[in-house]
């Protein structure tokens, strides 16, 4: 803080304790705009449902003028994908879970997207293929249309 | 959207002449209002009120059935476009393309693999819910043809695909009183696909750019009498079909806008693509092609995100033998959180040691949030270890906390004086290695 970096408020999957970290850091004098906030998260099947509510509940509280609330979001699918027995592990599972290499970058890539639907501004990740993959879903996802 | 009972009292005569049974009209709008009296009790209201009041009755976003033999998907009825405001419904149903311009024996292949196709998550069994034909060959007796080989491997719900109203009806023909969905209608075939819908009791998709083009069509087609529609916002981009399903989802449930209160399809072209249509709306979602690679997280996800939030999927705390465990047999600590308990049960059992699985009640949080939340301490484990008369089962007092929760183990072994405790992994995929290793 002391050295003008940015700061990352991480808290567990909650709306109001991510506000609460938020607002002792900003009182602790760290400017809004180096704030990044980091509401956690988890991989699909693993509880991502938890977190894609908590960031879309942050977003509408911060267009509704909570200004503790109104910073970017970063979260960490790769990290969390990659931690899923589905990505990794590839021998004595169900035949049902289909080639290894490709679910799991679909576990990543799947992950990466949900977060980015619920808000997520800065996506971190681990497989070059799935940042390729998630970079396409951006681009797409910017390229609205006037009107 | 259900009207206010001020917006009932303004569609009634406003006399109070009470034949109701209620003082004033605006008494009876109110009950009206709180479903619990039927207008039939007011004699006067007009014709033109009572269609007005059916209107609003009816669910904002239009129920949807796709009927076979044996199956049903569903999509519509939604109320919220946030999951925690509510919960969402019906899971979009995800069907699998296949075209007409197969030959036959390969197509019924595919078809069949893909029927077949069964996964499970957390105790559940998900499959695939159907099929997309596609006519490729544009022509309606190889449709059919292709319609009734399919019918002889799957009986899953249908969506046939083709613009062309004389192939959409030799495809329905071949279906047996079922309710499939046509795809579909646009500006220039929209009248003779109406008349091919209403002929064989099928869905209608609707194809649209833009919200003006749909509603148009969704008008045009209701008052042809086809009721069943779809839309297909037809957008290049993730993000103008994101900007487009929230505006129909967002008109239908805040406007009651009827013209477009209907669920959507997608046809993603990528794992992204499908990613949005599961989060972001979409009420059927065909896949170009059968990965069960893709499926499988795509399943998923869908049973994630249509979670009811207000209902945290929890398993029965207690204790658990996995693999026939004996007194000796070790004896591992984990919460009611169902995803929690599914890797830890399945690691374990997979490794086929024995071993007896303790499940607190945690409120049905995972191992670190419940810990964060307090519902996860030692006070919790230790009063778990004592009402399920844990030292009556085993004989040797050993306890495995999962490694998330090492900061407990000081505390545990004051609260469990005869036990040992140890820090297992903090991943369950680490657990079988664990087990061979250190127990
Ligand atoms: S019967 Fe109809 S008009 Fe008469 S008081 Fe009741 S609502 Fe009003």
């Amino acid at each position: 803080m002391a050295n003008g970096h940015i700061v990352i408020p991480r808290t567990p999957m909650d709306v109001n304790l991510a506000k609460q970290l938020n607002i002792l850091i900003s009182d602790m004098g760290q400017p809004l705009e180096r704030i990044l906030m980091d509401p956690t998260t988890a991989a699909v099947g693993y509880g991502i449902e938890y977190g894609f509510s908590v960031m879309e509940r942050l977003r509408l509280a911060a267009l509704q003028g909570d200004n503790m609330t109104q910073f970017p979001m970063i979260v960490t699918p790769g990290f969390e994908a990659w931690k899923t027995k589905e990505s990794k592990v590839g021998e004595g599972v169900p035949a049902a879970w289909g080639n290894w290499t490709e679910r799991a970058i679909n576990w990543e890539t799947l992950t990466a997207v949900t977060l980015l639907e619920s808000g997520a501004d800065v996506v971190v990740l681990r497989h070059p293929e799935s940042v390729k993959r998630v970079k396409a879903a951006i681009q797409e996802l910017v390229a609205v249309p006037a009107g | 959207m259900a009207l206010s009972g001020i917006q009932i009292y303004k569609l009634l005569p406003q006399t109070n002449c009470k034949e109701c049974g209620f003082p004033t009209c605006l008494a009876f709008a109110m009950k009206l209002a709180a479903k619990q009296v039927e207008l039939s009790a007011c004699p006067y209201v007009s014709e033109d009120s009572k269609a007005q009041l059916a209107e609003s009755s009816a669910p904002p976003i239009r129920l949807i059935s796709l009927k076979s033999d044996g199956a049903e998907v569903k999509a519509g009825n939604e109320v919220v476009l946030f999951r925690h405001e509510k919960t969402f419904y019906n899971k979009p149903g995800v069907f699998v393309k296949v075209k007409d311009d197969l030959p036959l024996d390969q197509l019924k292949a595919l078809v069949q693999q893909a029927d077949s196709y069964m996964v499970g998550y957390v105790g559940i069994e998900l499959t695939v819910d159907g099929f997309a034909l596609e006519s490729a060959s544009g022509d309606g007796a190889k449709f059919s043809a292709a319609v009734k080989a399919i019918r002889e491997v799957s009986k899953r719900p249908l969506i046939l695909i083709t613009d062309s109203p004389e192939v959409a009806t030799a495809g329905l023909s071949a279906l047996n009183s079922e309710h499939a969905l046509v795809h579909g209608a646009n500006s220039a075939n929209w009248e003779k696909m109406a008349d091919a819908a209403k002929a064989h009791e099928a869905a209608l998709v609707v194809n649209g750019d833009s919200l003006d083009a749909l509603a148009e069509l969704t008008e045009k087609i209701k008052a042809k009498g086809v009721e069943d529609l779809v839309l297909y916002p037809q957008l290049p981009t993730l993000g103008a079909r994101l900007a487009l399903e929230t505006q129909i989802r967002r008109l239908a449930l805040k406007q009651n806008f009827r013209p477009l209160g209907f669920p959507t399809i997608a046809y993603p072209n990528s794992a992204a693509a499908a990613t949005q249509a599961v989060a972001k709306y979409a009420g059927f979602v065909v896949l170009e092609q059968f990965q069960p690679e893709l499926v499988y997280p795509l399943l998923v996800l869908r049973q994630n995100i249509y979670t009811d939030p207000q209902k945290p999927i929890q398993v029965q705390p207690g204790v658990y033998e996995i693999n026939n465990p004996k007194p000796e047999d070790a004896v591992l600590v984990t919460t009611n959180f169902s995803i929690t308990y599914f890797s830890v049960a399945n690691e374990v059992e997979g490794s086929g040691l024995p071993a007896w699985l303790v499940v607190t009640d945690a409120e049905g949080m995972s191992v670190l949030t419940a810990w964060a939340a307090g519902k996860f301490d030692s006070e919790r484990i230790a009063k778990s270890v004592k009402t399920f008369n844990l030292a009556d089962k085993v004989s040797r007092k050993r306890l495995v906390i999962p490694g998330h929760v090492a900061v407990l183990s000081g505390e545990l072994e004051a609260e469990l004086p005869d036990w040992e405790i140890r820090v297992g992994p903090r991943e369950a995929v680490d657990i079988p290695k664990f087990m061979k290793q250190a127990l």
